[in-house]
């Protein structure tokens, strides 16, 4: 229902937040193939908000990954799944649980402590829990960096100053 | 990462047969729990699994005997570490609840009072079964949440549960329900409202303290995720039935019931499920479960029902494998008397 109110002005673009987070996985299944045949049959562009990264790698062509209010790596999707650059993307990805029985729980090593967005860390806002934290990022925030089609914001990779690299 | 843990036979930490509940409701008798059997071993876990109004979280609260008034429960046996607890005082239900049984709820923001600190909240549990001083419940206060990771832990004693985020209140909740050091624990969707991040830790520690402590683990969600990476043994329920139970590998890898395979082919799988493909659906809705069903409660629904699906009881009847229980009529193979409907106990 909702989404057929969404789509009665024919528009160009849904933004859909969060469109199955609240659902069993048998209607979320459900809303997620309408989803696409809409897309199909109406030429639609999407806007999907979702903390489900299974159900992004499903429907997402590009996708952008945000921590406290920044854009921290955006890229298509397949670069994003199969090498992701932030540490904060990494440790996201490791986080889905697929229904795997012979895998364990996944140890993010991230800490709990999810940062007061009224008092911003200071440098890049994700170093307090970041794994490859270095001197500078509690001073200096990074800037955006491009590579192929895509940017990340991390010192790992400043041309300088950084200990990774960016191959792709 | 091992995470199978030995199993025993005398190490039974509880015991259900045929548990039953029904709320009169105005049209009629809601029967949401249905003849369910569960075990569950010392230092096991057991995922109960379906989806909303399938009856999991009144089949834990019925355990716990924290059910509403309106709603009466049956059930021919229910031993907590070999003793009945079922039809026992409220009194003496209350020196276990807590003491030898606790359950993490899945609002840690309305399970948490508001009014009181953490320290008391926690404190107050121990106390309760206890005969321990308030130095002493502090003390252990502290221990457990260290252990749940809290950091400077004897400052958050003073705080109250909105000075706290999510995680962290899931946390306290878990360091709640250890603080009598129980036996079983029954955690009910503990990691839904969280981010991705904060779930595999809470999953993470939860599997950690409970080989620890050597506790009996039933958690109940709907995410089937989480219950391939914790679950020793699982039992997919649906419209107030175990319809297959087994280990984890024998689920996921031979799903039997078409529920369970309908349920597997609904989730996207990164790196197996196609980007952009359509993914499985299972057509139709759960039935009510008002009054009397006849037959298998998901014939409506199952793309291979057939005509004795409609009519009689069909029982929880043993699969291929040792263990695996599977509550279909294409399942069972031999003759209906050979099937052993006694050991069927989840």
């Amino acid at each position: 229902m909702a989404i057929a109110r969404a789509l009665i002005n024919r528009p160009r673009i849904v933004i859909c937040d969060e469109p199955t987070s609240a659902l069993d996985v048998s209607v979320q299944s459900q809303i997620l193939n309408l989803l696409q045949d809409l897309r199909e049959e109406l030429g639609l562009t999407y806007l999907v908000i979702s903390h489900n990264l299974a159900v992004v790698e499903h429907m997402a062509t590009r996708v952008a990954v945000m921590y406290l209010g920044r854009i921290v790596e955006e890229e298509d999707a397949d670069t994003l799944f199969s090498s992701p650059k932030h540490p904060y993307s990494k440790a996201l990805l490791e986080s889905v649980l697929t229904p795997d029985p012979s895998l364990g729980i996944p140890d993010t090593h991230l800490g709990a402590a999810y940062p007061n967005p009224l008092d911003m860390p200071t440098g890049c806002r994700f170093h307090p829990r970041c794994i490859d934290v270095m001197p500078h990022c509690g001073q200096i925030a990074p800037q955006k960096i491009a590579f192929g089609d895509g940017h990340v914001e991390c010192h790992l990779y400043d041309e300088n100053r950084g200990k990774g690299s960016l191959a792709s | 990462m091992s995470k199978k843990i030995e199993k025993t036979g005398s190490n039974r930490v509880l015991e259900v047969k045929n548990l039953n509940v029904e709320i009169p409701v105005p049209s009629g008798l809601l029967r949401p729990v249905q003849n369910v059997s569960l075990r569950v071993d010392r230092g096991e876990t057991l995922c109960i699994v379906g989806e909303s109004g399938c009856g999991k979280s009144l089949t834990s609260l019925a355990i716990m005997d924290l059910l509403p008034s309106k709603a009466k429960r049956t059930c021919d046996e229910m031993r907590l570490l070999g003793e009945n607890v079922f039809g026992i005082k409220e009194r003496a239900m209350s020196d276990l609840r807590g003491d030898r049984m606790s359950m993490i709820f899945q609002e840690p923001m309305t399970s948490l009072n508001p009014a009181y600190t953490i320290g008391n909240q926690l404190g107050e549990a121990l106390r309760r079964h206890q005969n321990v001083s308030n130095a002493e419940a502090r003390d252990r206060a502290i221990y457990l949440l260290e252990k749940v990771g809290i950091t400077a832990a004897a400052g958050r004693l003073g705080q109250y549960p909105h000075q706290l985020s999510g995680g962290l209140r899931q946390r306290v909740m878990i360091a709640m329900a250890l603080m009598c050091g129980p036996d079983l624990i029954i955690a009910d969707e503990p990691t839904t409202a969280l981010d991705v991040t904060i779930q595999a830790q809470i999953l993470h520690l939860l599997s950690e303290l409970q080989r620890e402590f050597h506790m009996g683990m039933v958690l109940i969600t709907h995410d089937l995720g989480v219950v391939a990476r914790i679950a020793d043994r699982i039992a997919v329920m649906y419209a107030g039935q175990v319809v297959e139970t087994g280990t984890a590998e024998q689920i996921f890898n031979a799903p039997t019931h078409p529920y369970t395979r309908g349920l597997l082919q609904c989730i996207p799988i990164p790196g197996k499920t196609k980007r952009g493909e359509r993914l499985g659906a299972i057509p139709g809705i759960v039935p009510s479960l008002v009054g009397h069903m006849d037959g298998c409660h998901f014939a409506s629904r199952c793309s291979e029902v057939q005509a004795r699906c409609q009519t009689g009881n069909i029982e929880l009847a043993p699969a291929k494998q040792k263990g695996h229980l599977c509550r279909c009529v294409l399942a069972q193979s031999g003759p209906s008397s050979e099937l052993e409907t006694g050991e069927a106990a989840v």
